[in-house]
């Protein structure tokens, strides 16, 4: 039997929301899928466009970037700014035929663990039906 | 005020006129304009202190060696603003002057900033091959000689200038206009030979003019767009690269004095490859560039004005220049950002605006 496709996801996650929100769905026993690699970061807004690339390049199949919701960042903004990035680098991966939906962009608050479980799960569902991603098949990439 | 000047010249000499009796009459102190380098058939910018050297210039020689609109930033840093220094640019040039004063990377506080419209160009190789004892003009090449990023630009004269040298829909001499409070003081010094008070066959030209270069770009776009889809065909586009990133730093809207791709974030230990090379069997080399490619698309898609001096400084000749116009038209239009429109307009990257993709992130589960 072939072995089922397990999809590899590179998590970017605000240190002040999203990676509360991981911890506290681990500490509560709230069960999700073990695919995604967390990255900790400062947050939403620090996420370069680059560092998604590179992770697709490299053989992830999707990356979820999680921010805290609007008007919560600790930085102010730095979240309405990671929308737009997003938005232009989805543009961009729809214009080449990259598969923009590779890429999630999720407000995850502290408290949401639930929330967090319930995106994991859904984006490892939608990936795995997707595949693995070409961009990390090609040996010249 | 809009109006003709010296109708029984050619657009070359009324504008060397022009600056002639800018100089005149001490309404400025020095002028950036294309220029014979040494004697020599090259066209390149060239800072004037009189009208003396104005023989020397051509103001609408059909070559943009390089984007004047850097070299703009490098003699208005901690300007004199007692010095006025009249510089003349392309719409391009003026579009890319625009974004890097938004960046703050110039200051416009000492410069008159006069441009002028621009039918295109061709490569520096072309044009040299023309040249002899004359400076070819626009009308020595054939249609299929100017560039493609030219023949798709959408912006046949300037947005933003003080004053701007109308040729479209001239019919002798060059047509000024005045754009500013700064650029009305100014003509108001100048001899013109009548105010031009029905401008609609100048902005018929344009729009024609216009018309032909957006039927051009949506054809070789869509062209374009098929060639490199999905990963085999962007690889396909690049195999060439050499990953020298040329195409970067000619690049008018690249400011940044160490790029992040230069940086040592990319600089990686021997492990590493052996670890990646072990996992994938086998790994081109060198390693990024094509993450570089779709790194900058992201760094500056919101800024590029399409001018194609990546293009042309691909030492293979990679389309680089008309991938980025396929990808930064696009996604201007999608976030409606107009890179090079307006001095007053926010930078892309740095704002945000509340109400936009508000459906981005909160999708329920
Ligand atoms: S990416 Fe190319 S076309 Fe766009 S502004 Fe830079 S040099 Fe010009
Ligand atoms: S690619 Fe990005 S980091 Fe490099 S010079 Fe351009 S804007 Fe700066
Ligand atoms: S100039 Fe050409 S070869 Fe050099 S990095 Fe750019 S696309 Fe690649
Ligand atoms: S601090 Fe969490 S997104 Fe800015």
């Amino acid at each position: 039997m072939e072995k089922e496709f397990d999809p590899k996801i590179v998590g970017f996650f605000c240190n002040w929301c999203t990676a509360a929100a991981a911890d506290l769905a681990g500490t509560s026993r709230i069960q999700y899928p073990a695919n995604v690699r967390p990255i900790r970061v400062m947050c939403s807004g620090s996420v370069d466009a680059s560092y998604v690339i590179k992770a697709l390049l490299e053989g992830a199949d999707g990356v979820l970037i999680g921010g805290c919701h609007p008007n919560d960042c600790h930085y102010v903004n730095g979240n309405y700014k990671a929308r737009r990035r997003v938005a232009l680098l989805k543009s961009i991966l729809t214009t080449l035929d990259l598969d923009p939906d590779r890429v999630w962009l999720r407000w995850i608050s502290a408290a949401e663990g639930v929330r967090f479980a319930k995106v994991v799960r859904q984006m490892t569902e939608e990936i795995k039906e997707k595949g693995p991603n070409p961009m990390g098949k090609s040996t010249q990439t | 005020m809009v109006g003709i000047y010296k109708k029984d010249l050619n657009p070359r000499e009324a504008t060397r006129e022009f600056f002639a009796e800018l100089f005149e009459a001490n309404l400025i102190s020095s002028a950036l304009l294309p220029a014979r380098k040494a004697g020599l058939n090259q066209i390149f910018p060239a800072l004037l202190s009189s009208k003396d050297s104005l023989e020397e210039t051509f103001p609408f020689a059909p070559v943009m060696p390089l984007s004047t609109a850097v070299q703009l930033s490098k003699i208005t840093r901690f300007a004199d603003p007692e010095h006025t220094v009249a510089v003349l640019l392309r719409p391009c040039e003026s579009r890319a002057a625009v974004e890097l004063v938004k960046l703050r990377q110039i200051s416009l506080d000492n410069v008159l900033l006069i441009t002028r419209d621009c039918p295109g160009t061709v490569e520096p190789e072309t044009f040299e091959e023309k040249a002899s004892d004359t400076i070819p003009g626009f009308s020595d090449f054939t249609e299929d000689q100017i560039r493609p990023v030219c023949r798709m630009c959408e912006h046949p004269t300037a947005p933003v200038a003080d004053i701007n040298i109308g040729t479209f829909g001239a019919e002798g001499g060059i047509i000024l206009e005045a754009k500013t409070d700064k650029g009305e003081e100014i003509l108001k010094h100048v001899a013109l030979d009548a105010e031009l008070s029905d401008t609609s066959s100048r902005e018929a030209s344009l729009k024609q003019e216009t018309e032909k270069r957006t039927a051009f770009m949506e054809k070789n776009l869509a062209e374009l767009k098929k060639e490199v889809a999905g990963i085999e065909g962007l690889v396909k586009f690049f195999a060439k690269c050499i990953d020298c990133h040329n195409c970067r730093t000619m690049c008018p809207v690249c400011y940044c004095n160490e790029c992040f791709f230069d940086s040592a974030t990319f600089h990686f230990e021997g492990p590493r490859y052996e670890e990646w090379t072990q996992r994938r069997g086998i790994l081109a080399m060198p390693r990024d560039e094509i993450l570089f490619h779709l790194g900058r698309m992201n760094h500056i898609g919101l800024s590029c004005v399409a001018c194609g001096m990546c293009e042309q400084a691909c030492p293979h000749d990679i389309r680089v220049g008309q991938l980025f116009t396929l990808i930064s038209t696009t996604a201007q239009k999608e976030l409606d950002i107009h890179a090079g429109r307006s001095l007053t307009d926010p930078l892309p990257l740095a704002t945000f605006r509340e109400d936009e993709f508000t459906e981005m992130g909160e999708e329920k589960v």
